[in-house]
């Protein structure tokens, strides 16, 4: 079964892994209209 | 007791003591509320199937014009409008979002896990998508009408010489990819962090694996397009030059930036529909599938090598001749990654003991036509060749055989496969074998010619031909027709299922068939695994490590 700990500890590293992609995405897009303008 | 992803996600704070079960919300609020990832899953796949209706629409009002030479039925402008919002829509609205349906309904259920990741931020991904399918649509009642500069929207057509409309269409496109982004997060998320913990990564289900990868593809191509459509807003209302060369801009620079997400976003729509056929094939074959890990690095490779060949789309703008070795090169490459996963499926196939349910059907015809489809990807990316065949019919049949006997035959495939796992029921299985043939022969019939018509020099995208290309399309107007009616069928077989289908309690719905999936009662309980599967179990329901 699982622990309602167990659970709630994958979902704080879901919610990091989310960050961290989310923040590749912003960082991706960034890039994208920086060198388009250079 | 059981704790769901979903109760936590929702912020309701369950604890050890709050032992009630959770069942779906009654009426139509339980639609627009749930974070459930089966309901969420089987609203992208509604979603979608609506929007190929209607982009399969406009592929009629296409074919119906091209019955004949001349101009039958519509206007030139209005025929590039068709044309556009096709391929906007199928792309968009149909291919990627059942893609992410069938994602949402079998990933947290092949690898162990309650739900997906972030079941919250799931909800909003769906619901994006009706508006910015609905302001996709709108804009062809805009005055000026809808954006008919090709599903590339190629500057400066979209930009100096577009319809107002653009803007609406610029928006639509920020909010699809906004909700493929966010879809692409919770696949990340919820494949790295919520599996069981008896599942190691190579234990995944060949599904799982070309989904995950995908998603990186979805987040490393979708800012780029939204950089595209950001740099085609400020160039058309804010007096940018991205693209425009009188501002010291380029617009063949649109064509790399777009290029640069629209070949990944061709494998996005494709690694996916690898994934079901690895899952049906050993199913049916009664063996362990072929070449498990070398699949598993195919699909990387393809992803790797899917950034690296853009300017394959590009080969008449002029670049060096350098650049063109290089991206010849670089295409024909990926053939091999793309070939190993062929010879692993028929080697899957080979020597086992093989019967031909209707899943099977549609992932042996997959196999069969997709490889004809990548095969006259093959021819295009060579460079002299490509000259011949740029812009011409060849293109449109190899893409349509790519992504339709490709993409859409595995979608069907695997909506055959899992439906009576999600329902319960079973469906009309002679129904189901007299659309498979109807699909399969009216597909060729259909999109076959097109290769003589784009040898002989047809080009795309016009509404009227000569002489010589009329026999030829008149045979592919009957089989798009022909198609097209198809999908009524399709649809008529699977709302009969789910209403009158006869009932299927095996938890074990195909009985070859391996996979955590398969543990779960039938029909799928509204929550997924509740209880973590063991490792031991994990090993068992494996398809690859001899489970069979």
């Amino acid at each position: 079964m699982v622990s309602s700990t167990s659970i709630k500890q994958k979902q704080r590293g879901a919610l990091l892994t989310a960050l961290v992609v989310a923040a590749v995405v912003v960082a991706i897009f960034s890039l994208t209209l920086i060198l388009s303008g250079q | 007791m059981a704790i769901t992803t979903s109760d936590i996600e929702a912020g309701t704070q369950h604890s050890a003591h709050d032992d009630h079960h959770h069942g779906p919300e009654p009426g139509l609020m339980r639609w627009v509320k749930t974070t459930n990832h089966k309901d969420i899953g089987y609203l992208y796949l509604w979603f979608a199937f609506m929007m190929l209706l209607i982009g399969g629409a406009m592929a009629m009002v296409i074919r119906a014009e091209l019955l004949m030479p001349g101009l039958q039925f519509v206007e030139p402008q209005f025929f590039n409008q068709m044309t556009t919002m096709h391929g906007l829509i199928m792309v968009f609205g149909a291919i990627m979002p059942a893609f992410v349906g069938l994602a949402n309904v079998q990933i947290p259920a092949m690898i162990g896990a309650p739900d997906m990741a972030l079941p919250r931020m799931n909800n909003w991904s769906f619901w994006i998508l009706p508006f910015a399918g609905a302001m996709l649509i709108s804009t062809m009642f805009m005055e000026g009408g809808g954006p008919a500069f090709g599903w590339t929207f190629y500057a400066p057509l979209s930009t100096t010489f577009a319809p107002e409309s653009t803007d609406y269409f610029i928006f639509a496109i920020h909010m699809l990819g906004f909700s493929s982004i966010m879809g692409a997060i919770n696949i990340i998320a919820t494949v790295m962090n919520m599996r069981a913990s008896g599942m190691k990564l190579m234990d995944m289900p060949l599904f799982v694996w070309t989904w995950f990868i995908t998603a990186f593809l979805l987040i490393a191509a979708m800012p780029v397009l939204a950089g595209a459509v950001t740099m085609m807003l400020t160039d058309r209302n804010f007096g940018t030059s991205f693209f425009d060369a009188a501002g010291g801009g380029d617009p063949v620079m649109f064509q790399h930036i777009f290029w640069f997400f629209g070949h990944p976003e061709v494998y996005i729509m494709i690694l996916p529909a690898f994934g079901i056929i690895s899952q049906i094939i050993p199913t049916f074959a009664r063996k362990p599938l072929f070449g498990y890990s070398s699949m598993v690095y195919a699909t990387a490779s393809i992803a790797i090598l899917s950034f690296v060949v853009w300017a394959h789309h590009m080969f008449l703008t002029g670049m060096p001749v350098a650049g063109q070795m290089y991206f010849m090169y670089a295409t024909i490459l990926i053939s091999v990654p793309t070939g190993v996963k062929v010879f692993n499926w028929v080697s899957t196939m080979w020597r086992g003991s093989m019967t031909f349910e209707i899943p099977m059907m549609w992932a042996v015809a997959f196999v069969i036509l997709f490889t004809i489809g990548g095969l006259s990807g093959l021819m295009l990316g060579i460079v002299p060749a490509d000259i011949q065949y740029h812009d011409t019919y060849f293109v449109v049949a190899h893409f349509h055989y790519v992504l339709v006997s490709g993409a859409l035959f595995s979608i069907i495939a695997g909506v055959y496969y899992w439906l009576p796992k999600w329902c319960g029921r079973m469906y009309n299985e002679r129904l189901a074998t007299i659309h498979f043939w109807w699909a399969v022969v009216s597909v060729n019939v259909l999109f076959f010619p097109m290769h003589f018509l784009g040898l002989a020099g047809m080009p795309r995208r016009i509404p009227d031909y000569s002489l010589q290309f009329a026999d030829f399309n008149l045979i592919a107007s009957l089989g798009g027709f022909v198609f097209g009616l198809s999908f009524l069928l399709l649809a008529y077989i699977v709302v009969d299922c789910i209403r009158n289908g006869r009932r299927v309690e095996e938890e074990r719905v195909w009985e070859s068939a391996k996979g955590l999936e398969w543990t779960l009662p039938t029909p799928a309980p509204y929550h997924t695994f509740n209880e973590e599967p063991s490792r031991a179990l994990i090993l068992k329901e494996s398809s690859h490590t001899g489970g069979h």
